[in-house]
C-alpha cells in the first residue's frame, strides 16, 4: 500500500522512471546493509581478523542490522498510520532518560571508531513530560538517522527547551567536521529517496501528538526543530 | 588554592567553568564542543584556537588540529590513540604522540 502511494505521488511528477527509482530505493536501502552484514560476517568467520578489526566488523554488522530494522519500522509506522492503527498512548516520561537511552543506543551502534559524535546537551535539569514515548522516540531516532545521512562526519547535538507550560521544543543539530565535498552521500538519488520516506514518517508521527517538525540547513549544519505539546513537571 | 575559571558563552547562555573540569574540546565547522567532568557538554561559537588562548596552561594538549585534551584526565597513550579517564579515545599521529610523551615526561622511542 505504501509503495503504491509513493508510486502515485511520484507519478504525478511525470517521472517516466518512477517504478525503477522506487524499486532502486527499496533495493538500495535493504540490500546495501544486508550485503554489509553478509560480507563482514564472512570476514569474521574466516578467523583471519585481528581483535581490533573483529570489534570494528561486529559494530558494522550491528549498525547495518539497525539500519534495516529502522527502515522497515518506518514502513510499518507509515502503513499503520494510514490505517489508523497507531493510537497515541501518553504517559509520564523522563525526557533525560528517554534521550540518554537513545544517545547510548546510537553510541553502541556507531562503535568506538565512530565518525559521528552524539551528545545530549542541557541535561542538568530533568523534565517529566506527558506524551507518547513511542512516538517521540521514533521521531528522534528518525531525525538522527537523517542527520547521519546528511553530515557523514561531525557532531549531532540534542537540546530541548520549554516554550511555555504546554509546549516544548527540541533542536537536533548536525554539524559537519569539514566542508562538504562533491562526493557527499546526501547528494545521491538514493539518499534523497531515503530522506523523503524518513521525513514523511517524522511528519506523520509528530502530527499524531499534535506537534510539528521543521528543518533548516546551510553548508555547515543541518538543524531539525520539533515542537510538541506536553504537560511538564521538573524533577 | 583558588581554581582557575573561564566564562564561556554557549547556546545555553553564559557559564563559569573551572579549567580543570574540562576533559576535552573539539572543533567543528560551527563552534567548539566542550565536555566537562560532570558529563555536561557545551557548544561554543569560538574556534578552538581562540579558546586555547584563554586556557593558557600546560595541562592542555592538541592531539589533532581540532582536538584539545586535558592531560590531567589522561588515562593512557596507545600506539595511535590516547585514552581519557572518561573512556573517550582520540586518534593521534606519531609526531604529536612524541610531543605528548615529552610533555608528560615519558621516555620517547621510535
Amino acid at each position: 500500500m505504501l509503495y503504491r502511494q509513493r508510486y502515485e505521488e511520484l507519478s504525478k511528477q511525470e517521472d517516466a522512471n518512477t517504478e525503477e527509482r522506487l524499486l532502486s530505493h527499496v533495493s538500495h536501502r535493504v540490500r546495501t546493509p544486508l550485503n554489509s552484514v553478509i560480507g563482514f560476517s564472512k570476514l569474521l568467520m574466516s578467523g583471519d581478523v585481528s581483535r581490533a578489526r573483529t570489534q570494528e566488523f561486529a559494530e558494522r554488522i550491528m549498525d547495518s542490522g539497525y539500519q534495516v530494522l529502522q527502515y522497515f519500522q518506518n514502513l510499518i509506522d507509515l502503513s499503520e498510520l494510514e490505517s489508523g492503527m497507531i493510537k497515541v498512548k501518553p504517559s509520564r516520561i523522563s525526557l533525560n532518560q528517554l534521550l540518554t537511552g537513545i544517545v547510548g543506543s546510537y553510541r553502541d551502534r556507531l562503535g568506538t571508531d565512530r565518525s559521528i559524535d552524539l551528545y545530549l546537551m542541557n541535561n542538568e535539569k530533568d523534565l517529566t513530560v506527558f506524551t507518547d514515548e513511542y512516538v517521540l522516540e521514533r521521531v528522534v531516532n528518525n531525525v538522527i538517522e537523517l542527520l547521519r545521512s546528511h553530515i557523514d562526519e561531525g557532531l549531532v547535538t540534542i537540546e530541548y527547551e520549554v516554550l511555555n507550560k504546554e509546549r516544548m521544543s527540541m533542536e537536533i543539530r548536525g554539524i559537519r567536521s569539514s566542508e562538504v565535498n562533491g562526493h557527499n552521500a546526501s547528494n545521491s538519488s538514493e539518499s534523497e529517496e531515503y530522506d523523503y520516506f524518513t521525513w514523511k514518517a517524522i511528519q506523520q508521527l509528530i502530527g499524531l501528538i499534535n506537534g510539528k517538525a521543521a528543518c533548516r540547513s546551510d553548508d555547515h549544519e543541518v538543524i531539525y526543530t520539533i515542537v510538541f505539546p506536553c504537560e511538564l513537571s521538573t524533577r | 588554592m583558588k581554581k582557575e575559571t573561564i566564562t564561556i558563552s554557549s547556546s545555553q547562555g553564559k557559564k563559569k567553568i573551572q579549567k580543570d573540569q574540562i576533559l576535552f574540546c573539539k572543533q567543528y565547522l560551527v563552534g567548539t564542543l566542550i565536555e566537562l567532568t560532570d558529563g555536561n557538554h557545551y557548544l561554543m561559537k569560538e574556534k578552538l584556537d581562540e579558546l586555547s588562548q584563554f586556557l593558557q596552561t600546560d595541562a592542555f594538549f592538541f592531539v589533532s588540529n581540532r582536538e584539545l585534551v586535558n592531560l590531567e584526565h589522561l588515562e593512557a597513550v596507545f600506539s595511535d590513540q590516547v585514552l581519557l579517564n572518561n573512556q573517550k579515545t582520540f586518534r593521534i599521529n606519531p609526531i604529536r604522540k612524541m610531543a605528548l610523551l615529552r610533555r608528560i615526561g615519558q621516555e620517547v622511542s621510535l
